[in-house]
């Protein structure tokens, strides 16, 4: 009996050594073997790991006071998942009325009736960004009929059974068309492939996105594997003052209306760091619905003029030709100029506007009186290279490298520029005079007002910008406002803003705003057709700049054919007033005597 | 040596009637071969049961890794509804509702704030600290394995003790 036990339980124990020999040996075999470690990588490919797209939220866009412009809202992916549709038909008909587009329908019919086959697609994208209430209405219908056909098992009735929905996030701006030309556009359509146009969206589109991450996932859940904490893609801060803004663009809209002009562009500016604290523009788009505007996008008009779209400014371009004169010592305010209404120079017959003659008037009257005869004289006073080598250093003919999407700009011709192929890019010996009262010249409204930034900042010309901060990984990171250049020196800057602020009380401007001393000059230009100047289309201009011994903010105005006046006087110089009103309200900026009075208190 | 061989003396006899009976030998043998059998299914319920604590462990990260990302959804949704709350537009209604709006130049009174710096642009975040420490969001623990834990439980403690 005993032996019988023990032969037994020898035989047990035997087999399990025998097992667990030969699970050691198979062990070692898998260890040792490249077909089994390929066996093995494969299995991991498949069963062990999931792969994961860990793509960031996009950042946001505030003003400088920490106003939302851009953010992000939660949505929802409708799809079907084809193993458990039951019912194809329900899920199109609860889902049309959600779709707009024929072809999309056409498309969710197809997607949601294909057929399930293992191995192959499981999933099927239906309709993208439906809001939390219309999912709420999708869940109570589709919670309805399963109680009516649970799990779908009778094709005769209803059934969503399949349909399912995942959160996504949708760009939003809240504050629709304002700021839109600064903002740019984000086609949150495109899904995957969506990236900024224009704007700050297009500029910093690399920073709001942020990285995505590709990450294997074990789907073993006691196999933990730490997750990166996915950052959200870098917010920012911008210089934009969003109460500011909406004044602009309100006042803008108002005067281009008024003028029945074709369009406008205002900018204002802070000289002393580069600042744009607002930048409004014509025509707008509600960013919201950026899909309805294909049409216009593509068409010629720029999405921001004020960085894109070149043309002759006039006479707000007289101040930089007086500002190399004084700088270079040919003229003072009071160097005397006898004009006799007309100027001739290599070819070039040049009048007044009025095509009067004013007779002996100093530098400032000159500027005073808009006078292009005696600015073409100081043209020739300073000669053709240093009036280039100045030009150039206002950053004429080149890109500010705003951080803005779109920046555009047209070449500035010199003399070294004689035998260009296209004639219109070649120079002629007569710019020299033309040039100097802003005919045969194209800036962007971006580029005058950061060249004349340079006179209101005492001589130094900041790089305009938009953003003020950015927030990374939860801190902040502040730009530090950067220089240009020095085109011209602190006294000369002076000298000039003095000369502009006296011309415009001696001219008793519409410009002018009680209590506080500001510095500005009109534009009229006319605008150049292939036949030359005749058309009775102008472009009306003005450029301020105040208070003058502390400048705050400089404006440049630019209203585009004006059809109730043609002079920037009587269209642009009274807009800067209402705009100045307005503006030194919302920026606290008290009237010079009582300012004068604060600063003395302490 | 072998001069003097030693005969065999009733000890020798008493010896062999102390002797393990057959059965006993043979189930000390089965022993000493079911023993690390034994103890290596011990082991296997040990790693089992750590497993299963780990894969535990490991659910509950994962549903705790999508109440973060649904928080941080909610968190930009709310953020952004309370932008279109207080849009421009918005806010200007709202105030002109109550009877708000832009003071004339004439009416306003400039005083000296003592301290007052002026109005501050927007802190979302705070500045750019030297102290930024990156680590992984999860106790080592929760990725330690058996054989980790053997060690530097039992044998670096018992090193100390020594």
């Amino acid at each position: 009996m005993k032996d019988s036990f023990l032969s037994r339980l020898y035989v047990i124990a035997i087999s399990l050594s025998l097992v667990a020999g030969l699970a050691e040996i198979q062990l070692i075999r898998f260890q040792i073997s490249p077909s089994f470690h390929k066996v093995s990588h494969w299995a991991d490919e498949q069963f062990t790991y999931d792969k994961l797209n860990l793509t960031p939220t996009r950042g946001n866009i505030y003003d400088r006071y920490g106003r939302l412009l851009a953010g992000n809202e939660e949505v929802y992916q409708v799809g079907a998942l084809l193993q458990f549709v039951r019912n194809p038909q329900t899920i199109v008909e609860t889902l049309s009325p959600l779709i707009k587009d024929p072809k999309q329908l056409e498309y969710v019919k197809k997607a949601a009736s294909t057929e399930y086959k293992e191995g192959t697609q499981v999933y099927a994208n239906l309709v993208n960004f439906v809001s939390p209430n219309v999912i709420s209405v999708l869940q109570d219908i589709k919670r309805n009929y399963e109680l009516e056909n649970p799990e779908g098992k009778n094709p005769s009735k209803p059934s969503l059974r399949g349909m399912v929905w995942y959160p996504q996030m949708k760009r939003s701006y809240p504050e629709n068309d304002l700021a839109a030309n600064i903002i740019g556009i984000y086609p949150y359509e495109e899904l995957e492939e969506a990236k900024g146009h224009y704007g700050i969206e297009e500029y910093y589109n690399d920073l709001l996105t942020g990285n995505s991450e590709k990450l294997k996932m074990p789907v073993v859940p006691f196999m933990i594997q730490d997750v990166p904490e996915l950052p959200t893609g870098a917010s920012l801060v911008l210089t934009i003052d969003r109460e500011i803004q909406a004044m602009l663009e309100r006042k803008l809209d108002e005067e281009v209306k008024k003028n029945e002009a074709a369009s406008g562009t205002i900018i204002i500016m802070d000289p002393r760091n580069g600042e744009i604290i607002a930048m409004a523009t014509q025509p707008r788009i509600n960013l919201n619905t950026y899909y309805l505007y294909e049409e216009e996008l593509k068409s010629e008009i720029p999405f921001n003029r004020a960085i894109s779209q070149f043309y002759e400014p006039g006479s707000v371009f007289k101040p930089l030709t007086m500002a190399a004169a004084i700088d270079l010592g040919k003229v003072t305010p009071d160097t005397i100029f006898n004009d006799p209404g007309i100027f001739q120079y290599m070819g070039a017959t040049i009048y007044n506007w009025n095509r009067r003659g004013y007779g002996k008037q100093t530098m400032t009257e000159c500027l005073q009186h808009s006078l292009n005869v005696c600015l073409s004289w100081v043209a020739t006073e300073i000669g053709a290279e240093d009036f280039y080598r100045y030009l150039e250093a206002f950053g004429i003919g080149r890109k500010t490298n705003i951080d803005l999407g779109g920046e555009d700009t047209y070449p500035l011709r010199t003399p070294e520029d004689t035998y260009h192929p296209d004639d219109s890019y070649n120079w002629y010996p007569a710019y020299l005079v033309v040039n100097s009262f802003g005919q045969a010249v194209s800036v962007t409204p971006i580029q005058m007002a950061t060249a004349i930034s340079a006179i209101a900042n005492n001589g130094k010309m900041m790089k305009p910008h938009v953003l003020k901060a950015i927030i990374d990984h939860e801190q902040q990171y502040d730009i530090d406002p950067q220089v240009l250049g020095v085109p011209i020196s602190e006294q000369t800057a002076r000298t000039l803003t003095e000369m502009l602020a006296v011309s415009l009380e001696k001219e008793a401007s519409s410009a002018l705003v009680p209590g506080y001393r500001i510095a500005g000059k009109t534009g009229t230009a006319e605008i150049p057709s292939p036949e030359g100047y005749t058309s009775n289309q102008t472009n009306a201009s003005f450029v301020g700049w105040g208070p003058i011994d502390d400048p705050h903010f400089l404006i440049y105005i630019w209203i585009e054919k004006p059809t109730s006046s043609p002079w920037g006087s009587v269209v642009a110089a009274p807009i800067f007033h209402d705009i100045v009103v307005e503006l030194v309200k919302l920026l606290d900026i008290p009237p010079d005597e009582i300012r004068h009075t604060l600063m003395v208190q302490g | 040596m072998g001069l003097f061989k030693k005969k065999k003396t009733p000890i020798d006899t008493l010896k062999q009637a102390y002797q393990q009976t057959p059965w006993r030998a043979q189930l000390q043998s089965i022993a000493h071969i079911l023993l690390p059998l034994i103890t290596l299914g011990i082991m296997s319920l040990l790693y089992l049961n750590i497993s299963a604590q780990a894969a535990t462990a490991g659910m509950q990260i994962r549903n705790l890794q999508r109440k973060e990302e649904e928080i941080s959804r909610q968190i930009a949704n709310l953020r952004t509804q309370l932008a279109w709350n207080t849009s421009y537009s918005n806010m200007h209604k709202r105030a002109a509702a109550l009877g708000y709006g832009y003071p004339d130049s004439g009416t306003l009174i400039y005083i000296v704030v003592p301290g007052y710096q002026g109005r501050k642009t927007a802190i979302i975040a705070p500045p750019p600290s030297l102290n930024v420490v990156t680590s992984s969001r999860y106790n080592p623990k929760f990725q330690e394995s058996l054989w980790d834990k053997l060690f530097d439980n039992l044998l670096i403690k018992n090193d100390r003790g020594s």
